[in-house]
């Protein structure tokens, strides 16, 4: 596939660390690590889990109330942090264009409304299902919210491949702004944490779940749940406009360490899964420099997103390398392998 | 609690209007377009919660035109249904 290299003009963050560059920058300085707990019922009684959550109550600043009544908190983690990108590169957080697209990649997409919704089948019996938590129960609610919020009339996408999902969306932005079809992408990933979730960690990893992300322990489960959204705003390289830099090149590979070089700062997306430990422990033992940033928004899906937008952020902070690549893997052995370079100059 | 008040607890709530008191919605204030400002949706919506909440289904468009006028019509549409 053609490398066409995309400049990063504005980067939108909401996750456990708060709203922001400026929150994001002070939780690196102070340290990362969980900011809530989640209650989870089982058998034995109520367990708590440490979770990232996100506080949505400022998405006030960004869409009417109006709008708000029927959006769930999937939807407005959407509408902050694509505002925030928007806001980030100077432009108006109302969009009026035809010609930006809307990529959303979510490794399960609105999954609070879509157990809700299913219970509401099962307790009812499907007589009277709520249309509004339906409508917000399928994947693309946030993009629908969002393209509406933003008063977008340019094309619009919801890509859900869980581990895979940023890379997968970036690779059809990639190709919106190759064919011409928009000027700008406003890309990014969602994820809610949810009591379904909740209650999985508690079954799957038991007590392992209540501790901190140790990225580089390879064999113990030390994920922690965490949400949030991550967007970035991409235009072709050229631009002259504020950029953090470029994504120079995407893949979505099965060829796993073979096609990442050894020598580059490796920002993997290891966050405390085991099922993915392996991986990361073979491409960590040829690596001349690696680290990870789940300690500070946590374990989900869409965290390839989030690798991106913090090594830009920690490159303009001087905290960071200035050529990165973001190395994230699923189960299965399939990896988004996103390469970049930061900096004042974009080509 | 009766049923208007109960009414008026469950639109806040179900309907999520979260600058909205149950308080503050008047017996016989109209209860979509320029009144309380519900729309379509909100009707399928009241439909649902209608149901749910009072165990009284809303079958017919005519009668549920005529019930969803105000919290007073609705309760009296309720009140005569429930428990047949």
């Amino acid at each position: 596939m053609t490398e066409m290299p995309l400049v990063i003009s504005g980067i939108g963050l909401a996750g456990g660390f708060g709203l922001g560059r400026e929150a994001l920058v002070d939780r690196m300085n102070t340290g990362g690590g969980p900011n809530g707990m989640v209650s989870v019922k089982t058998e034995s009684g109520e367990r708590r889990l440490p979770a990232y959550q996100v506080d949505v109550s400022e998405v006030i600043r960004f869409s009417p109330r109006g709008a708000l009544r029927r959006m769930n908190r999937y939807a407005k983690m959407a509408v902050l942090g694509a505002s925030l990108a928007l806001e980030d590169a100077g432009w108006d957080t109302t969009l009026k264009r035809n010609d930006v697209g809307l990529v959303i990649a979510s490794g399960y997409g609105a999954s609070e409304s879509t157990f809700d919704f299913l219970d509401s089948m099962i307790v009812d019996g499907g007589s009277c299902p709520s249309p509004t938590l339906f409508s917000n129960s399928v994947h693309s609610s946030a993009a629908s919210h969002l393209s509406i919020v933003l008063q977008s009339g340019g094309p619009c996408l919801t890509v859900s491949q869980f581990e895979m999902s940023p890379v997968s969306g970036l690779l059809t932005a990639r190709q919106w702004l190759l064919e011409g079809r928009v000027e700008a992408v406003l890309f990014g990933a969602v994820d809610e944490i949810c009591p379904v979730l909740s209650y999985c960690y508690d079954r799957f990893f038991g007590a392992d779940a209540c501790g901190a992300i140790e990225p580089f322990t390879w064999d113990k489960q030390t994920a922690v749940m965490g949400e949030g959204a991550a967007f970035l705003l991409l235009k072709p390289a050229g631009d002259a406009s504020k950029s953090y830099g470029c994504i120079d090149s995407i893949r979505w590979t099965r060829s796993r360490e073979e096609a990442i070089s050894a020598d580059c700062n490796l920002v993997l997306g290891a966050d405390g899964h085991t099922c993915y430990g392996r991986f990361y422990r073979r491409l960590s033992k040829r690596a001349a420099n690696r680290t990870s940033y789940a300690p500070l928004y946590g374990s989900l899906s869409g965290g390839q997103a989030f690798d991106v937008a913090i090594a830009a952020i920690a490159a303009a902070e001087g905290h960071g390398a200035e050529r990165i690549t973001s190395v994230k893997y699923d189960a299965r052995g399939s990896c988004g392998i996103i390469s970049c370079h930061f900096g004042s100059d974009p080509r | 609690m009766d049923i208007k008040q109960k009414l008026k607890q469950v639109i806040v709530e179900d309907l999520n209007f979260e600058d909205l008191t149950a308080e503050q919605i008047g017996d016989d204030e109209v209860l979509f377009g320029e009144g309380l400002g519900l729309d379509s949706l909100d009707a399928v919506e009241l439909v649902v919660v209608v149901k749910r909440h009072f165990g009284v289904e809303i079958k017919d468009m005519t009668e549920g035109r005529e019930a969803f006028a105000s919290i007073s019509s609705l309760a009296k549409f309720i009140e005569e249904r429930m428990g047949r």
